[in-house]
């Protein structure tokens, strides 16, 4: 119990921190950012397993036999969907005859999702509200009140919304095969509910929201007949064609929240049970020679690398991802279109087996991981393995926080005894009384938390600010709502950067009659700044780690310099860490990796387009889906950046003690 | 003396008359009646509905004070004896009754058990009555009756009223019912089997030989029910005395599709919904009849009869009409034939939506989380007049009901309840109940919602299978419908399926669906990780944290104390020196001047203070 209040062992540990913390700190970190990597290596991590066994997967002999209404249905939504030039809305009639013709409960849903800045937004109509019709049908489970829910959704694309995204008439076929299959078997202990999405995420939410009857200002209400119980799983159907190359699994949502690892295994099981090939991160698994092998290690980390980054973009990587924050497990299995291979019936069996499989479960998913990343389809990295390189990697910050706390007390202490040096002779008496004194007056905060606190109002103020820079004033000027976000968010940054450059003097730097104060400063900085890594990494391991691992070296060098050259270096460093220039060079990674064969200024450019883009995005998500990233950013990192910009320019020492 | 004699013969012919009279009064008296009714109804997108009705009906008052027993069973009258019950209802059932493909039902219920029962006036404790009651039940029927208990038992004040002959002052009096439902506990082949048992010929004759529990429970809904209540004695004009009427019936609503070229065909025989055919009535039955609804029978795909049935019952109510099929089964098995009634339609079932009954509730939950959220009923009347209805919630205490939240809302209008009844929950002990009295617009979509918060529970309160969730009891709708329109099998009180009152308005209890709330549910399967987790860090950082915040710290001058000691002099000197060297490791840049200092004030004692600061 010692340990805290002892004064000697805390003597002792303090001057050992002192002592070592510099080369533990270089260490830590190397250990940390390697050790996480290596955890892809498969002898490193584990095999995954079903902890769920109500799942009995694939267990029961799956019997859906179908060819032919899949490729009839798929060739009439094709024929429906060019009417209008493929500009055409779903096919909302045609959709309700067919599952009508089944037996089945039909039901639409009409929403109209109103922009967050009401403007003309990529691929809306001039009101600059989104609308569209859901069409959905439930298949009653016989032996239950409506109280449980298996969703499996399809995304309609006609021509126009194709752009970029694979086709789905195949799946909107396929889906309809079963539907009519599942209606004739008994067997259901969960309502199903077929859904055809309109508009991608948007009309999922939509569905979702009225489903939930939880309806924001952008998502006005729509009267909702057709509902079923507490829905439990969701499945995704992406297909585009009549043979299947192999199966993508899609598993990342909104905020990086991922499905139970069971429902993932489910579908991998499946998917190898009746050998369709199945990819993660479009990556197939390492073959069993280069398994342990430094290619293998090196094809694992990409993959688990790959899911890690969209994990930490936070967007959702179908529109499963959308049902993850309804607390309903869901993937999306993408069929990757080929001349041959896997046909249409192995994909409805890789359905029906998950869906029966769900159909078995008597409770909700709980038993296996919410919290993992996967390097293959095969093996996994819980919470519990790469929390540890984690940890190794905020320590650094947390020893340099504790370290420049010590310092911040030596230095008040020098300025003391350094002005103490005429009276020699009293010092000794008054020396009790002094260190009594410099006890209670202690580190100065009073000097550093205005600027604390400011910073984090320009946060909040940054963070509301969209609203004013989009909706009001956009008529003004002749930018789209993107540029308009960019540029406010790039002329705010670069405001605020310039405020200790050229700020008056006593607020931004140190007057000179007072104790150097850019220790303490630093030092609550760099512990506020692991303190929300920390939370962040709790429901997005991901984005901490992403923004931990460029940012921490820096964050942790950063002090303020005499000489200009010193200077100019780190403010090179730490503009390159600001929000913005990390959110663009993570793009241009990502951007450059998938297409390495682009000219370097392509790559850049492409780069830049994309993060002026996904800035927007990041935006509007926040205000539809709930996306937390902008909140983190504006409120969170924002002002930490910002102070340990002002810590750059900051007095290095009080006035005696520089001279 | 011949006069003496002719009066010895007249007292001895009155007193035989009088034994024989008494003879017949106490035939008359024990005289109880069975009939047995099975009614078809076939339903719309290839459903059919098939409802058993078993109805034994004894002359004598309640309390029930007889000890003998013919048809009525000796079972169920000994427990009703016992606790002093004036009417029960009991229902169990699985799966829901689909009102907006189905209509009404002949008898609704919702999903899992209900009970509620009237007690005698004369009952001293009514809650004990009901505690004694449930368990008699529970073994009775083999179901989990026994769960129900005080914490989700409600006195409904205005949706239960006394379905037998009872007086106003009785009626009134809700201190005497007792109201519990457990929408988990469903009805199987366990429940059968005592059900069955009740009734007088058990299922070895009668139309109860139709039985096969694997048909049974092979069905889109199943429902069992017990009701007994008391009614004036048949044949009785002005109600003079009363008789106990024991109904037994089986709801049980299949969808017999056959795959056929044109496409799937809804022909259905008793054959092939039962696996069985009739050979004969129950003897103790007086009537014993297999009825088909034909009320529903479109034109365009019309429905034919096999066998023919022996007579056909119309009743008209202005705008339509209801139409009975009758076949008399003691007429058949008087024939020495076996009955196998088969519909047969024209052409293969078409899909198609349904006609609307005129009222309609589809309740469900609104928002997400484990937090908090809300119970929504929306509310359509598709009459072209207002509808006063009575909506009952029956809800557990662990969501915690506000009832300033609850909101009705048509539209963007909002509507005002005529009344409501509320009786707030508390924890452990007693569930909230909410009856609101509305009055629903013509044609319109109501919709009623109230908040409410998730409770945390303590971990020995949940169940083994926490992860499913808490069921919820449905909603009850209590309505008086103006028209007996769209009710699928009607005779919902009288005594016979074919005695039914067609009068102007009827009464009609819609149960709604139950629901399935997810509770904030610790993760059982490591409680070993998280009792060492925990205990660590409330040992580690409790323990620390409230000893520094505690603990005032002070200077101590080590001078005055024990500073001379050889050992402690040379640590001291040592610790300083390493202090000296860590200060140059740390690489602070004023190295100069930090010796100066220290040689400034190299004391051993100034030192052994500096530590106590750093």
């Amino acid at each position: 119990m010692g340990l805290l209040t002892d004064t000697r062992t805390q003597a002792v540990m303090s001057r050992v921190i002192l002592a070592i913390h510099k080369p533990l700190e270089v260490l830590l970190y190397i250990a940390g950012v390697a050790s996480l990597l290596v955890l892809a290596f498969t002898p490193l991590n584990e095999k995954t397993y079903f902890s769920e066994n109500a799942l009995l997967p694939g267990l029961v002999e799956r019997k859906y036999l179908n060819d032919q209404s899949v490729k009839d249905y798929a060739k009439e939504l094709t024929r429906l969907g060019a009417a209008d030039n493929g500009k055409g809305p779903i096919p909302e009639d045609w959709l309700k005859a067919q599952f009508m013709d089944l037996g089945l409960d039909v039901f639409s849903q009409n929403f109209t999702v109103q922009h967050p800045f009401n403007v003309k937004a990529k691929g809306t109509q001039e009101s600059g509200a989104v609308s569209g019709t859901n069409v959905y049908a439930i298949l009653r489970a016989p032996r239950i009140a409506s109280t449980e829910a298996i969703v499996i959704t399809v995304p309609y694309r006609n021509k126009e919304a194709e752009a970029g995204r694979a086709r789905t008439h195949y799946g909107i076929g396929l889906m309809l095969s079963l539907a009519s299959f599942f209606s004739k078997n008994t067997f259901w202990s969960k309502d199903i509910i077929f859904v055809v999405v309109d508009k991608e995420e948007v009309g999922m939410q939509a569905w979702l929201a009225g489903y939930h009857d939880s309806h924001s200002e952008y998502l006005p209400t729509s009267l909702m007949l057709g509902r079923s119980g507490s829905i439990i799983a969701a499945i995704n159907l992406e297909l585009g064609s009549e043979f299947t190359d192999h199966i993508d699994l899609k598993i990342e949502g909104v905020n990086g929240q991922l499905p139970n690892m069971d429902l993932f295994n489910l579908a991998v099981r499946l998917c190898r049970v009746e050998r369709v090939p199945v990819t993660f991160q479009n990556r197939f698994d390492p073959s069993e020679r280069i398994v342990v092998k430094w290619a293998g290690l090196q094809h694992s980390a990409t993959t688990m690398l790959l899911n890690m980054a969209k994990q930490a973009s936070g967007k959702p990587s179908g529109i499963h991802g959308l049902f993850l924050r309804y607390h309903i497990e869901a993937l999306t299995l993408q069929a990757h279109p080929a001349k041959r291979g896997s046909g249409v019936e192995a994909v409805g069996r890789v359905m029906e087996g998950v869906v029966r499989s769900v159909n078995n479960l008597l409770e909700r998913f709980h038993q296996s991981f919410f919290f993992y990343v996967l390097p293959s389809c095969e093996r996994y990295v819980s919470i519990g393995l790469y929390m540890i390189p984690f940890g190794l990697l905020l320590v650094v910050p947390t020893l340099r926080g504790m370290a420049l706390w010590l310092l911040a007390m030596q230095s008040v202490e020098k300025m003391d005894t350094s002005s103490d040096e005429k009276d020699n002779d009293e010092k000794e008496d008054g020396d009790k009384k002094k260190k009594l004194e410099l006890e209670q007056q202690g580190r100065p905060f009073g000097q550093v938390m205005p600027l604390i606190i400011g910073a984090h109002i320009m946060g909040a103020i940054l963070f509301i600010s969209p609203q004013y820079l989009v909706s009001e004033h956009i008529a003004s000027f002749n930018v789209t709502p993107q540029g308009a976000i960019a540029i406010g968010f790039a002329a705010f940054f670069v405001g605020s950067a310039s405020l200790p450059i050229f700020g008056r003097r006593n607020n931004f730097q140190t007057s000179e009659d007072l104790p150097s104060d850019w220790q303490l400063l630093k030092c609550l900085t760099l512990i506020w700044y692991t303190v929300t890594l920390l939370a962040v990494s709790m429901f997005n391991f991901s984005l901490a780690f992403f923004v931990a691992v460029p940012t921490i070296p820096i964050a942790v060098i950063v002090q303020p310099a005499e000489q200009s050259v010193l200077k100019i270096i780190q403010g090179f460093l730490l503009l390159m860490i600001s929000p913005l220039s990390l959110l663009y060079s993570f793009i241009t990674v990502h951007h450059g990796f998938f297409n390495p064969g682009d000219a370097m200024v392509d790559i850049l450019t492409q780069g830049l387009h994309k993060t002026v883009d996904s800035l927007f995005e990041g935006v509007v998500n926040a205000y539809l889906y709930g996306n937390k990233s902008f909140a983190l950013i504006t409120l969170v990192w924002f002002p930490v950046w910002f102070l340990l910009w002002a810590v750059l320019f900051r007095k290095a020492s009080g006035k005696k003690v520089s001279s | 003396m011949a006069l003496q004699k002719k009066f010895g013969a007249f007292m001895f012919f009155k007193i035989l008359l009088g034994l024989i009279t008494f003879q017949l009064s106490l035939a008359s008296v024990t005289d109880d009646n069975f009939k047995e009714d099975l009614l078809i109804t076939p339903l719309e997108n290839g459903f059919v509905n098939s409802y058993f009705k078993f109805t034994t009906e004894w002359n004598t008052g309640l309390p029930l004070e007889r000890l003998h027993y013919n048809l009525f069973p000796k079972s169920l009258g000994q427990v009703i004896r016992k606790h002093q019950v004036q009417e029960l209802h009991l229902s169990l059932t699985q799966g829901l009754w689909r009102h907006d493909k189905w209509g009404y039902p002949p008898a609704g219920a919702p999903p899992g058990t209900q009970l509620w029962v009237w007690f005698t006036e004369e009952t001293r404790d009514v809650d004990q009555a009901w505690g004694d009651l449930v368990n008699a039940l529970s073994g009775l029927f083999c179901a989990s009756l026994n769960f129900i208990d005080e914490t989700n038992t409600v006195k409904p004040e205005l949706s239960f009223r006394p379905q037998g002959i009872a007086s106003e002052a009785y009626a009134r009096n809700t201190s005497l019912l007792r109201y519990a439902s457990l929408p988990r506990e469903v009805v199987c082949t366990e429940n059968l089997t005592p059900w069955k048992k009740l009734l007088p010929c058990d299922s070895k004759a009668g139309l109860a030989s139709l039985f096969k529990a694997d048909k049974l429970y092979n069905a889109h809904y199943h429902s069992l029910a017990v009701d007994l209540r008391p009614v004036c004695r048949s044949g009785e004009t002005p109600c003079v005395e009363s008789a106990v009427e024991l109904t037994q019936s089986l709801t049980v609503v299949f969808r017999p599709l056959v795959q056929s070229q044109q496409g799937p065909r809804q022909d259905v025989s008793l054959r092939a919904l039962f696996g069985k055919v009739l050979s004969g009535p129950c003897p103790m039955a007086s009537s014993s009849r297999v009825m088909v609804d034909l009320s529903k029978n479109h034109s365009s795909n019309p429905l034919t009869l096999s066998p023919p049935p022996s007579e056909t019952i119309i009743k008209s109510t202005g705008e339509r009409s209801i139409v009975y099929a009758v076949y008399d089964v003691k007429e058949w098995s008087a024939r020495k034939e076996t009955l196998n009634v088969a519909l047969r339609w024209t052409q293969a079932l078409k899909y198609g939506p349904v006609d609307s009954p005129p009222l309609l509730a589809y309740r469900y939950l609104s928002g997400y989380g484990q937090e908090k959220g809300g119970v929504s009923c929306l509310l359509r009347n598709n009459l072209d007049q207002p509808l006063k209805v009575i909506y009952t919630e029956t809800i557990p205490w662990y969501m915690r009901l506000y009832l300033h939240t609850l909101q009705i809302r048509t539209g963007d209008k909002t509507i005002e309840p005529d009344n409501v009844v509320y009786v707030p929950g508390r924890d452990r002990s007693n569930p909230y109940m909410l009856e609101v009295v509305l009055t629903l617009p013509a044609t319109s979509d109501t919709t009623l919602r109230i908040d409410f918060d998730k409770a945390f529970l303590r971990w020995t309160e949940y169940p083994p299978d926490a992860n499913i969730g808490f069921f919820i009891n449905s909603a009850i709708v209590s309505v008086m419908l103006p028209r007996a329109s769209n009710i699928s099998g009607a005779g919902i009180i009288g005594t016979a399926v074919s005695d039914v009152n067609m009068a102007s308005s009827f009464f009609l209890r819609l149960y709604t669906e139950p629901l399935l709330i997810q509770l904030p549910t610790p993760d059982f399967s490591m409680p070993y990780n998280v009792i060492c987790l925990a205990c660590t860090v409330v040992a580690i950082g409790f323990g620390s944290l409230h000893n520094l915040t505690t603990r005032k710290f002070d200077f101590v001058d080590k001078s005055s104390s024990d500073g001379g000691n050889l050992v402690t002099r040379l640590l001291a000197k040592f610790r300083k020196k390493k202090d000296d060297g860590g200060k140059e490791g740390g690489g602070d840049g004023k190295e100069e001047k930090k010796k100066e200092q220290t040689g400034d004030e190299g004391s051993i004692q100034n030192s052994g203070d500096n530590d106590v600061d750093t």
